[in-house]
């Protein structure tokens, strides 16, 4: 079954949560991301195991733009310490991941399972970037769930949308209470 | 401490409730309406939204018709997951196999994310009582539990509160400028609890679903705390109660979409966080405890009566459309569950007799069934809550006198007659004001009895006629 996504779509419900959408090309990825570290004001990261942030190379372009690198295997093996390792992810600026997709309807992006060491890197940075394919854009929920069926479900993990959000003061959206201020999503054509 | 009233004297508290009230207009108007209006949006953005429920409230009943199966089969994943389960029957036994978890490990602080199940059994102040700090990390809830107050509401719990309410605490209790915006006060809270998250030893989390086919904890939040508690301490603590499970992640999708938009007005919200368990090899959670709570609900799901109230999924829309929960707010209703949801419930889980006005406090208009995504048959279920309430009353109660006198005389000719023919003589010697019947004369006129009985009437025209 192909799906043919509508883009506009997408960007107007991320929109509505507060999610910036670049869409770009693999070709282009390094120029976008160059950019998107500028405007953001980036200058450490965190970045997950995710087969495609390995084949793009990301860490290896953030060090080339002189972003620190915050690793978890620097602190590894006798040293390794989670107390230590989040103290870390909280005083970084941004945590990359990809996802196994993104919901049109909804906005929602289903993160692929992380390990546990690597499930704070969404979540403590003050500003999460999710790239991934194009392909990954289904229409709905219920298809990203039968996507992450398809390859077993297995561990924890979690549906992001947007930012953290809070409305307990009067009903008026503020955003960043816990986790990010700023979601940004990319995908690649 | 001890937050919460007790949910009897409703009447009492409600009276004094609106007695008190000095700010105008009321917030729990203001932001049930608010949230209303937010539902309204989302709701129409479905053209196939009564289908959609009508679904989900099959699903919904046949997972709680199910129940036994569905917690079969998520034990022995949960088992599989590494995920040590406790059951506790009651709120003691729950609060027991918490604070033994924490002080066996020597933990003195406990960070927690929202959990309406940690309000009905208490927990914070046994904890307190025991040398444990509970801190809540829900803006909304951190707002309450600095006021030493229980949440007013499911799903915003400082719903009875205006901006200047949490400027004024903050400046006082967190000792920073006063502010009234919504974005700084909340930039406080940021502050003072990050620290608490990285540093936390133990996390307590609610649990929204189980989902039988992987054994996942599901939680839902916006904030963010549900993932940091869960994802940051060495030992998390999950709370659920027994009925909230769900077969596959596919109801779970559903759920979790009807529940934001009901709740909240949002398509999704920002997380839904699925827990499989503990790390396997280095990371945190090391340790991942999971109390699954009875506290009545067995009982409520052994009556076919009263079954269908477990579908509920606390999304308190119920609640923002009561015109009785908009008056009031949700203090006066005592215990954890305000509104009509709150109404069923409270007099189920205690027993009548601790909530015996709480059926009554309502309109009967029908709101909250025709709001409620899992279509929770509130109106008929609050009249049979009344019916409850009247059996447990002692057999000499006023009351029950007036109405099996009432009775008797209805059904037999003799007695009607003759106690009409009584009250004629009655009302034409003693002047209404000498009879007050409370909560009834004072706002209505007694009606008066004709002076000559139709039958009499009748009899005589009739003769008439054939003469």
């Amino acid at each position: 079954m192909t799906y043919s996504p509508s883009l506009d779509r997408l960007k107007s419900v991320l929109q509505e949560v507060d999610t910036e959408l670049i869409v770009t090309t693999r070709q282009m990825f390094p120029e976008v991301f160059h950019s998107w570290l500028e405007q953001n004001g980036v200058l450490s990261v965190a970045v997950g195991s995710d087969a495609l942030l390995g084949e793009l190379d990301v860490k290896q372009m953030a060090q080339d733009q002189k972003v620190g690198i915050a690793d978890l295997s620097i602190h590894d093996s006798e040293l390794h310490d989670a107390d230590r390792w989040h103290q870390i992810l909280a005083g970084t600026d941004a945590g990359i991941t990809s996802a196994i997709g993104i919901a049109e309807e909804t906005g929602s992006v289903l993160l692929i399972p992380h390990s546990p060491d690597e499930r704070a890197i969404s979540l403590l940075p003050p500003i999460h970037l999710i790239v991934l394919e194009q392909s990954k854009v289904v229409p709905d929920i219920a298809t990203l769930i039968k996507r992450w069926q398809d390859v077993g479900a297995e561990g924890s993990n979690v549906f992001v949308t947007g930012p953290s959000r809070t409305a307990d003061i009067e009903k008026e959206l503020v955003l960043g209470v816990h986790g990010p201020m700023t979601v940004t999503v990319i995908l690649l054509g | 401490m001890n937050k919460h009233t007790s949910p009897r004297n409703l009447k009492q508290s409600i009276r004094s409730s609106l007695k008190n009230r000095s700010q105008k207009p009321l917030p729990s108007k203001v932001n049930t309406g608010r949230a209303v209006h937010a539902r309204d949006l989302r709701a129409s953005e479905w053209p196939d939204f009564d289908q959609r429920r009508s679904d989900i409230t099959q699903k919904r009943q046949a997972a709680i018709d199910y129940l036994d199966e569905l917690h079969a089969r998520l034990r022995s994943k949960w088992l599989e997951n590494g995920i040590v389960v406790h059951d506790a029957l009651d709120a003691a036994e729950a609060r027991e196999i918490i604070t033994g978890l924490l002080r066996d490990r020597g933990i003195i602080e406990v960070l927690k994310s929202k959990s309406m199940l940690s309000e009905e059994i208490e927990i914070n102040s046994h904890l307190e009582a025991t040398g444990i700090s509970p801190l809540e990390t829900d803006l909304g809830e951190y707002i309450v539990q600095l006021r030493n107050e229980a949440p007013s509401h499911i799903t915003m719990p400082a719903m009875h509160l205006f901006r200047q309410d949490v400027g004024k605490l903050f400046a006082e209790r967190l000792g920073v400028p006063y502010t009234e915006t919504p974005a700084e006060l909340t930039a406080h809270a940021r502050k003072v609890l990050r620290q608490r998250f990285l540093s936390a030893r133990a996390g307590m989390i609610g649990v929204n679903f189980a989902v039988a086919e992987t054994g996942h904890l599901a939680t839902v939040t916006n904030e963010g705390n549900g993932r940091m508690v869960s994802t940051l301490p060495p030992l998390v603590i999950a709370l659920m109660g027994w009925e909230r499970v769900t077969e596959t992640l596919q109801d779970l999708g559903e759920l979790w979409q009807i529940l934001a938009r009901s709740a909240t007005g949002q398509r999704a919200t920002s997380y839904l966080s699925l827990l499989q368990g503990p790390a396997k090899s280095s990371g945190r959670p090391n340790e991942v405890h999971l109390v699954v709570v009875d506290n009545g609900r067995k009982a409520i799901h052994r009556n076919h009566e009263t079954r269908e109230v477990l579908r509920c999924i606390r999304c308190g829309a119920c609640l923002n459309v009561c015109p009785v929960y908009q008056q009031v707010g949700g203090h006066p209703y005592g215990g954890t569950y305000p509104g009509p949801i709150g109404s069923v419930l409270t007099p189920l889980l205690n027993n009548p007799k601790e909530a015996p006005d709480h059926p009554f406090a309502s309109s009967l208009c029908g709101a909250c069934e025709e709001i409620c995504p899992v279509s929770i048959p509130l109106p008929r279920l609050l009249l049979m809550g009344r019916k409850q309430g009247v059996e447990s009353r002692p057999p000499l109660s006023p009351e029950r006198v007036v109405w099996s006198t009432f009775q008797s005389v209805m059904t037999g000719r003799k007695k009607y007659e003759a106690a009409t023919r009584l009250a004629r003589l009655v009302q034409k010697t003693l002047p209404e004001k000498l009879l007050p019947i409370p909560g009834w004369t004072d706002h209505r006129d007694a009606p008066q009895l004709a002076a000559k009985p139709f039958r009499d009437w009748f009899r005589e025209e009739h003769e008439e006629g054939e003469s």
